[in-house]
């Protein structure tokens, strides 16, 4: 069997990582919601933002998967790059089979249920679902891929530098954050940069993250095949 | 045939300690090796360098006459059971085996679900709420069921009972005679598996201090037991590894084939002769380390 | 398990002893196949190669055969060499260190002779 392969069946064994636990912490937001929606009797539209809860998993599963399966899937005599490869099918499945099921929880919300009977707007925003069907799919899936890494290139520098590296990594994302801002209070750019960001469609933003995306995969790729059990 | 493995000069230093140093050896096919020595001595250590899961220091490794890592052709043959392995937390003990099949070539499912029953294993539990013996007995299941060319258990049996640890010893051997492979079994309770061993090394503070054939060792050294001053004239020209005082008795353990000449002058002198065991032997060629550390603190 | 096996001497040559009682003791017949290295590494928990090199020296003296593509079985004549060569064992081990030994404390070989038929006796 291709070892690959055998990765995406080992995470695929752990269903409750990447089905169950994230689908229930959102359908409970979701009912939630919609109890809330129907006390409010359909006055007006609720916007939610519960969705955000499995984009939010997916960064946090990127951290955790890795301590979870990394010393598992090299004990098996798996190559540290099926272990990469392997785990960057699983989660790009994983994307799309969400991102397919969040578009179409996202149709019946709009076009057949008209908010479920309360209008309550929990899977279809504004902003975020601007744009035809394929650019919606385009940007659940990159921006789950995206958070995913985010989360999985912060374990790798864990695992290949340990609390050292991963202490100075944080440390970098505090302070390039802190920099960004007083530069742009400095020279007064803040309305610019929201001009900018507003100036584009999601899905316009969505590009421009990939290609980060990309970079935080190889790093991980690259801390990987130096790490260590 | 050719080593299945050979390791040269490796060395294993974190910082200033020497975790595993100069250590060369070779194995043969289809044999079963015993890699002894006390806890911490660096066998783990040894292990994950052989299969690519840690990176020496210095030195090289070679596994099927190549380098080990991220070498799927030589990775696919290597199965190392350990005895602290991590799980993912929601795994059950069918997911470890239905992932093992994933990964060795050679995996005989049905010889697992049958291991799984003999060792009592409930296919359904959650791997965090096993017992020590029944992680063990995990380990064992996977590592046979592998039929790995290169199979490496540490420590197989922490916890399992006795039934389990002979359960353990026929499963081995009758699977070993109708699949041979290579086997290593590394552990710090050699009573235990000596008999199932037909080559060790005894590895100590980081170096191989033994690399023999099992049979060879045993009878190797012998004790002799009398009055001191006559121990001393019978141990003048001799290596002894063990002296021990009782009274006016002294026994002294000495290396060496008992000749038929070695055997005539204790009798003459009037000593007592007892053979060594295999574990006693070994017990003392490491203990004498301990003892010198002790003293130098 | 019936045995127990002793690690302080080489396991191979007690695995041969063993084999050589069982064809004294008539345990096993001449021309009888004897059990393969998997039941006897099985039976006494030991590795199979050093069941298998208890074998082969038997076989080297003789005392066992290979039938090929059968297995090992037990020669003609087996019980008899074996008989004598144990024979001469005995003398070794236990006739002249019970002389030595009754040297030591002082007794006659007559003494001696006396002695052995007297437990001879206690036998019956």
């Amino acid at each position: 069997m291709n070892r690959t392969a055998g990765i995406i069946k080992m995470h695929y064994r752990d269903k409750w990582t990447w089905f169950i636990i994230p689908w229930s912490i959102m359908m409970f937001s979701f009912v939630v919601n919609l109890i809330i929606g129907v006390f409010l009797r359909g006055e007006e539209v609720h916007y939610t933002g519960g969705i955000s809860s499995i984009f939010i998993y997916l960064f946090i599963a990127g951290m955790f998967t890795l301590s979870q399966t990394f010393p598992f899937a090299i004990s098996l005599s798996a190559r540290r790059k099926d272990y990469f490869l392997g785990t960057a099918a699983m989660v790009a499945m994983v994307s799309a089979v969400t991102a397919a099921a969040l578009l179409l929880l996202g149709i019946i919300e709009t076009q057949l249920t008209g908010g479920w009977g309360v209008r309550v707007q929990f899977f279809h925003l504004p902003y975020v679902n601007d744009g035809n069907m394929l650019q919606q799919l385009w940007i659940y899936f990159s921006v789950m891929l995206h958070l995913f890494f985010f989360g999985f290139v912060m374990a790798s520098v864990h695992r290949r530098f340990r609390m050292t590296g991963l202490i100075l990594l944080l440390a970098i994302m505090l302070v390039v954050p802190a920099v960004a801002v007083t530069v742009l209070t400095y020279y007064r750019w803040w309305d610019d940069m929201f001009g900018w960001l507003s100036g584009y469609t999601a899905f316009q933003h969505t590009l421009w993250m990939l290609p980060l995306t990309i970079v935080y995969a190889l790093l991980s790729y690259l801390f990987l095949r130096k790490s260590t059990v | 045939m050719s080593n299945i493995l050979e390791v040269q000069r490796l060395t294993k230093s974190y910082g200033g300690a020497t975790a595993v140093n100069e250590v060369s050896f070779a194995l043969e096919p289809e044999k079963i090796y015993g890699l002894l020595g006390r806890n911490g001595a660096g066998k783990t250590t040894i292990m994950h360098m052989i299969t690519a899961q840690l990176f020496p220091t210095r030195g090289e490794v070679k596994v099927f006459g190549e380098n080990p890592y991220e070498n799927e052709r030589i990775l696919s043959r290597i199965c190392f059971i350990k005895e602290s392995q991590k799980y993912p937390d929601t795994y059950r003990v069918v997911d470890v085996l239905e992932a093992a099949a994933a990964f060795y070539p050679n995996w005989d499912r049905d010889y697992a679900y049958a291991l799984l029953e003999d060792f009592r294993l409930p296919p359904k539990r959650n791997m965090k709420k096993l017992s020590r013996g029944m992680l063990s007995a995990v380990g064992i299941v996977v590592g046979l069921a592998s039929r790995a060319p290169l199979t490496i258990f540490d420590e197989p049996y922490l916890g399992l009972d006795a039934v389990s640890r002979s359960l353990f010893y026929d499963r081995l051997i009758e699977d070993y005679g109708e699949h041979p492979r290579t086997v290593i079994l590394s552990t710090h309770l050699i009573d235990e598996v000596s008999q199932l061993l037909e080559h060790v090394l005894v590895i100590d503070e980081g170096k191989l201090i033994m690399n023999e054939d099992a049979d060879a060792l045993r009878g190797r050294a012998f004790t002799v037991v009398g009055t001191s001053s006559k121990v001393d004239a019978y141990t003048a020209e001799k290596e002894v590894i063990n002296r021990s005082m009782f009274g006016g008795l002294a026994s002294a353990t000495i290396v060496g084939d008992m000749t038929v000449n070695d055997k005539k002058q204790a009798e003459a002198l009037g000593l007592e002769l007892a053979t060594v065991s295999l574990q006693q032997l070994i017990v003392y060629l490491t203990r004498g380390n301990l003892e010198r550390k002790a003293v130098e603190v | 398990m019936g045995f127990i096996i002793d690690d302080s001497r080489p396991i191979f040559m007690q695995i041969a002893e063993r084999i050589e009682d069982d064809v004294i003791e008539g345990r096993l017949l001449e021309e009888s196949q004897v059990p393969s290295k998997i039941q006897i590494a099985t039976f006494y928990q030991i590795n199979p190669a050093t069941a298998a090199k208890g074998v082969s020296l038997l076989v080297d003296q003789g005392i066992l055969y290979k039938k090929r593509g059968i297995g090992i079985f037990v020669a003609t004549g087996a019980r008899t060499l074996l008989m004598e060569k144990r024979r001469e064992q005995f003398f070794e081990q236990y006739v002249v260190s019970m002389i030595q030994e009754a040297e030591k404390l002082g007794i006659t070989a007559e003494h001696l002779s006396e002695m052995i038929k007297r437990g001879a006796k206690r036998d019956e």
